[in-house]
């Protein structure tokens, strides 16, 4: 894309005296990446502005042809959502989420730190077995699972939901955690050492700060899995622990009337995720300004 | 990278002050009980299910087995019948293919979007990351829908524009009901949904990079590529090898938007992947020993070519 567009290298150490043909193509270049972004903003931007915006829409105006531009507004849908219940539901979806998260990032930074900074024999070993737990497709697993917490008394019960939460992000947590991990300076960790560090302050005063935009960006995947999830969801909780992605499907009835609600109930569902990913930014900025101790 | 690393406990001799509580020989326990609740917790979790599976799968076992008649052994049956079923490979080839398609876009293109915002002022790099964060926040059976309605048969947005632009009559054209066209559309769904988490996360590892590392390249007259290639991808090696990884995984047994999209109008036949095809078998029909043998399968595939692959690539960077 713009990267190869010009391979010409930008002297750093003297302003270049700009010659005009350089300053043309770096101009050209200026507005070809300009124009891509637009595109991409426009590409990502789209469905979801579409999909806030037919919330606002009554039901009989959401898929009309041609497309209905300038509707009636109403915020009658979101009333419609919330008077199926929504609130317990999103509290069920965030306990879930955010008790695993929490629980996958504590368990996953040692993890990971045994498998780069101080790193275990054969680290290929256990990396191997942790990413191999992935490799069986839920849709089968979930046969014994289902007969277990019947078993056990496990059905639609959030605690159960969050372990198996935990169990399914922590491979990706501490995968991704190992490999920001593996990028910190080892000087930084050996100066930390010979200053008499103990293994807790290596790991929380030197290393975390260190990886933090690691743990930002581990955390919100985690974070917005667990809250997306719909396949198990859907299947062991029925009203007690019921989170919100199986109660959207719910809204999908087939019967072509149900976009506005559905828009209005996934406008909602939505916001939980923006919030904890702008969270999640501010971490990935501050370890950005931090790059400095490279 | 893991070149600086590779010095392993030897201390420059200059630094031998003695008093001072020398705590570099640790035991080599530690990274063991580090690591151990992690494995302990996977492996129950994990493990449970695969035995009960690996039983059920050289068993006769229906709905009725589920309510509790005994289950009947027979052998490799389910095996063979699998391996024997057209319909099977058909969906086992149908799967890989799509996710070497959708691997390899999304990695290109959340890399080319990681890349995009090195450059971009804070104004826009802001623009384009709450764009990311808002298609990653989609719920998937929402953002299925919302495709679905664009490229809807009747009144879809799709239809709409081409019908206005090309002057024919493009409505009541179905992209669904056409396997490429129901796959393109998949396609473009999931890619759309996993870009943010590969751009996000090549973005942060590349922002890990030394900047003078990349003002030395860029001295010594290497090209925006070249620094790419040369520079940018041995620092974020690891990071790229997870990611494929795990786009691999998901993109493999991806389930609720191809079941969503199915039921917006794709033929299940000609469009089934390996997630529903397993769902269908066992939740579906109610023919679990069949389904757990279809999974026992497909992780003894995924176990041959990540082997390979993993292995491969952790050689390059080995500690």
């Amino acid at each position: 894309m713009t990267t190869t567009t010009i391979g010409r290298p930008v002297t750093v150490t003297r302003p270049p005296v700009r010659k005009p043909a350089r300053w043309a193509s770096r101009r050209a270049r200026g507005i070809a990446l300009t124009i891509v972004t637009w595109i991409a903003v426009l590409a990502f931007f789209f469905p979801v502005v579409w999909m806030v915006f037919t919330a606002f829409k009554p039901e009989s105006q959401a898929a009309t042809l041609p497309p209905t531009f300038a509707p009636d507004f109403t915020i009658d849908r979101f009333q419609a959502a919330f008077d199926r219940d929504m609130v317990p539901y999103l509290i069920n979806s965030a306990s879930a989420s955010i008790g695993s998260t929490l629980l996958v990032l504590a368990l996953a930074v040692p993890a990971a730190y045994a498998l780069s900074i101080r790193p275990v024999k054969n680290v290929r070993d256990p990396l191997f077995f942790l990413i191999s737990t992935k490799f069986m497709p839920v849709a089968a697993s979930i046969i014994p699972v289902y007969m277990l917490l019947q078993a056990v008394g496990g059905l639609d019960n959030i605690t159960w939901l969050t372990i198996l939460y935990v169990g399914i992000n922590l491979p990706i947590a501490v995968w991704m955690m190992r490999s920001f991990l593996a990028e910190v300076p080892r000087e930084v960790i050996e100066a930390a050492q010979i200053d008499g560090a103990g293994l807790r302050t290596e790991i929380f005063r030197v290393v975390l700060p260190i990886v933090l935009p690691g743990v930002a960006a581990a955390g919100l995947i985690c974070f917005i899995f667990a809250w997306n999830e719909f396949f198990l969801a859907n299947l062991l909780t029925t009203q007690v622990a019921r989170t919100t992605p199986p109660v959207l499907g719910s809204f999908v009835d087939g019967r072509g009337q149900f976009l506005s609600i559905l828009s209005a109930a996934s406008t909602i569902a939505i916001v939980p995720v923006v919030i904890a990913g702008w969270v999640a930014q501010k971490q990935l900025v501050r370890g950005l300004a931090m790059g400095a101790i490279k | 990278m893991s070149s600086l690393a590779t010095e392993p406990a030897a201390p420059p001799a200059s630094v031998s002050s003695p008093p001072r509580p020398r705590r570099r020989r640790r035991l080599p326990t530690v990274p063991w009980l580090l690591l151990s609740a992690s494995i302990l917790i996977l492996g129950v979790l994990t493990g449970y299910p695969v035995v009960r599976m690996l039983v059920m799968s050289f068993q006769e076992y229906e709905r009725a087995q589920v309510m509790g008649m005994p289950a009947e052994w027979v052998g490799f049956d389910n095996y063979t019948a699998i391996l024997t079923d057209s319909a099977f490979w058909a969906v086992l080839g149908r799967s890989i293919l799509f996710m070497l398609v959708a691997v390899v876009l999304t990695m290109v293109l959340g890399t080319l979007i990681a890349l995009l915002m090195m450059r971009l002022g804070k104004g826009l790099r802001l623009l384009v990351s709450v764009g990311l964060l808002l298609a990653w926040s989609m719920p998937p059976l929402s953002s299925t829908t919302i495709w679905g309605w664009i490229f809807d048969t009747q009144y879809g947005l799709v239809n709409n524009l081409l019908t206005r632009f090309t002057g024919e009559r493009w409505f009541g054209h179905s992209w669904l009901l056409d396997p490429l066209g129901f796959f393109t559309i998949l396609t473009f769904i999931i890619v759309w949904g996993a870009i943010p988490f590969v751009a996000f996360t090549m973005y942060a590892g590349l922002s890990q990079i030394p900047g003078e590392v990349l003002e030395a390249a860029q001295l010594d007259g290497a090209g925006a590529f070249a620094r790419f290639r040369l520079v940018m991808l041995p620092y974020v090696r690891t990071i790229v090898t997870v990611l494929v990884v795990l786009s691999m995984i998901w993109d493999l047994k991806v389930f609720p938007q191809v079941y969503a999209l199915q039921d917006i109008g794709g033929d299940r036949q000609k469009t089934n992947t390996i997630g529903v095809y397993i769902y269908q078998m066992g939740m579906g029909q109610g023919h679990f020993g069949t389904a757990s043998a279809i999974a026992f399968v497909f992780v003894a595939i995924m176990l041959l070519l990540s082997i390979y692959y993993v292995r491969r690539t952790m050689k390059e960077e080995e500690l």
